[in-house]
């Protein structure tokens, strides 16, 4: 009894196909949500969220998967936005779905230029030509004043809005719709990418470069497939950051914290999952709403803002080093051994005996 | 010319405190293996405790010693609850752990002591020096000389002593290291450095005053220069 895995005999324990209705009701939950909540939680906490998710399944593409550790969310996340920006402005007949995709292409074309260095180095130097990334943007977006078409403040804003195919997406609702439309698909392909042969040469590469050379994966080839990918993730990502949930963004808000801030997302969340990038998205989003809730409720509002921030930041690092701890495997992993202890809960339990199927002969 | 020379003999002086910095990073590489990113957030807390304290009243050789005695405290605890559970892990683990810490530190400092900006008065008088028509900042060359100091102290530590060997061997191989040496805990608790840290801080931090630079100012350009984040901003 000591070796022995639940995750085994839980796998028959789903007559009624609890997965599938799971699956559902979190489909309907996700689409009703908008009605459910107030336009204070679409705006400031689900849009965010969502976006953020997408960014931090970009990052978990490269450093979760590919184990290439990035620093460049943010830069990458910049180019989209500008990108769009510039596409929209310069290009008015191309549709915004067109301009997003397109700008998702040339941040997955600069991605794999900062990953480059990849090919050759590892671990920290590598960070430090992602870093490069983050200031390098940081600078050019600044310079040159075509990338913000010389407006005054040096920020970009959509002028026409949201709007596609006589659609108009610039309310909340259609906000929301159009970035989770946006999200469902892209977690699509990249769930469907990590199962395909590129996520196992990635994973191969993670676990052992060298080992995954000698049986024959293409090593350079797939770490700037990675960093391709994670990029055009990111690059959409940060448009959507711009321009569905800011409305107007500058270069200060996809600065380094930017970058720190979706790694702690996945790092929270889980390396190496899909529904770590949620999960971390989540806890990010939530945490600081929730802290300050607790101080509310404890203070009455007495606590100075910049304290709270203060606190909220201390918070945050004590979380990051108790996951690198503790849980190196994040939520996902916590969440995973939660399920677990929950059908052997279940199957101990003699009532709800019914439930375990027979495993067909 | 004399442009030319005064520009270059400060910017040379400034550039010792800068390369303190640096040093300390370099040390604590070099005698740990830990790439430690919370370098510049525990010089803030460094600086931010000098200066409370010295607000508070306290003379500044008291808030000298204090600063290093809790920096010694934090050191220690860094390595009992952050480094020592994570012997043994990948580098990369270890350098996003010093990143959290850096969120810590940063948090905790500001948090207690405030995040407004401060001027720091360490005592020492910034008048010019002439040499014929040079400027030369007296400030300055007291910084650079206390680098000076430093950088030798510090290399006869790593080459001649029996402790600076020892962290050396356990930063080229933590196996190796560990098979010759009982106490490899010992040698890297120490080298999570409070020492270097400090030293590295005052200096730095000193190079404020009398130039028109506001504290904190001066404290996120070294940020920047550390490619550190830059301060908490909206969202």
């Amino acid at each position: 009894m000591a070796e022995f895995d639940l995750r085994a005999i839980a796998e028959p324990v789903d007559p009624i196909g609890l997965k599938a209705v799971g699956l559902v009701s979190v489909a309907a939950l996700v689409l009703a949500a908008p009605f459910l909540a107030s336009e204070y939680w679409i705006n400031a906490i689900i849009v965010p969220f969502l976006i953020l998710s997408l960014s931090g399944l970009g990052l978990n593409l490269v450093t979760g998967y590919a184990g290439q550790l990035s620093l460049g969310a943010g830069a990458f996340m910049m180019v989209g936005a500008y990108a769009t920006f510039a596409l929209q402005l310069r290009v008015p007949e191309l549709p915004l779905p067109l301009a997003l995709i397109a700008a998702g292409l040339i941040s997955g074309v600069v991605g794999p230029v900062f990953g480059l260095p990849s090919t050759r180095i590892k671990g920290f130097y590598l960070i430090v030509s992602t870093l490069a990334a983050q200031f390098f943007f940081e600078w050019l977006f600044l310079k040159f004043p075509w990338f913000y078409n010389g407006n005054s403040s040096a920020t970009i804003a959509l002028s026409r809005g949201l709007s596609f195919f006589g659609l108009n997406a610039n309310g909340a609702h259609g906000r929301d719709y159009l970035t989770l439309g946006i999200v469902a698909l892209l977690t699509w392909l990249s769930f469907n990418l990590i199962r395909s042969q590129t996520g196992r040469n990635w994973m191969a590469i993670r676990d052992m470069d060298t080992a995954a050379a000698v049986i024959g994966v293409p090593v350079l080839r797939a770490k700037l497939q990675a960093f391709a990918v994670s990029s055009f993730i990111l690059g959409i990502a940060g448009a959507l950051w711009a321009l569905a949930y800011l409305g107007s963004a500058s270069v200060q808000s996809f600065g380094l914290h930017r970058s720190y801030q979706i790694l702690f997302i996945i790092i929270i969340g889980g390396l190496g999952t899909i529904r770590g990038a949620y999960l971390g998205a989540a806890f990010v989003s939530l945490l600081p709403l929730a802290l300050d809730w607790l101080f509310q409720y404890l203070f009455s509002g007495q606590v100075d803002a910049g304290l709270l921030q203060n606190i909220e930041k201390a918070i945050f690092g004590i979380l990051i080093i108790w996951f690198l701890i503790r849980e190196p495997e994040g939520l996902s992993r916590l969440l995973a051994l939660r399920r677990t202890a929950a059908v052997a809960f279940f199957l101990r339990n003699p009532f709800l005996h019914f439930l375990k199927q027979e495993p067909e002969p | 010319m004399s442009m030319f020379l005064e520009t270059l003999i400060g910017g040379l002086l400034a550039g010792t405190m800068y390369s303190l910095v640096a040093i300390g990073f370099v040390l604590i590489y070099k005698a740990s293996g830990v790439f430690n990113y919370a370098q510049g957030s525990i010089l803030l807390f460094a600086a931010l405790t000098f200066v409370t304290l010295t607000e508070n009243g306290v003379p500044a050789y008291g808030a000298i010693a204090i600063t290093i005695a809790l920096l010694i405290a934090t050191a220690i605890a860094i390595e009992k609850l952050l480094l020592r559970p994570l012997t043994n892990r990948s580098p990369m683990t270890l350098f996003v752990a010093t990143l959290g810490l850096s969120y810590v530190v940063e948090g905790v400092a500001q948090g207690i002591m405030g995040s407004q900006v401060r001027a720091l008065n360490l005592g020492i008088e910034d008048l010019p020096i002439f040499l014929g028509d040079i400027l030369i900042s007296q400030f300055d060359l007291v910084a650079a000389g206390v680098a000076l100091v430093l950088v030798v102290v510090l290399s006869l530590l790593f080459n001649k002593t029996r402790i600076g060997i020892q962290l050396r061997g356990v930063a080229d191989d933590t196996r190796a290291a560990l098979s010759l040496l009982a106490s490899i805990s010992t040698a890297s608790g120490r080298s999570s450095g409070p020492l270097p840290v400090l030293l590295v801080s005052l200096p730095a931090c000193s190079g404020v005053r009398g130039r028109g630079y506001s504290f904190l100012c001066r404290w996120s350009s070294l940020r920047r220069f550390l490619s550190l984040s830059s301060a908490a901003s909206p969202r």
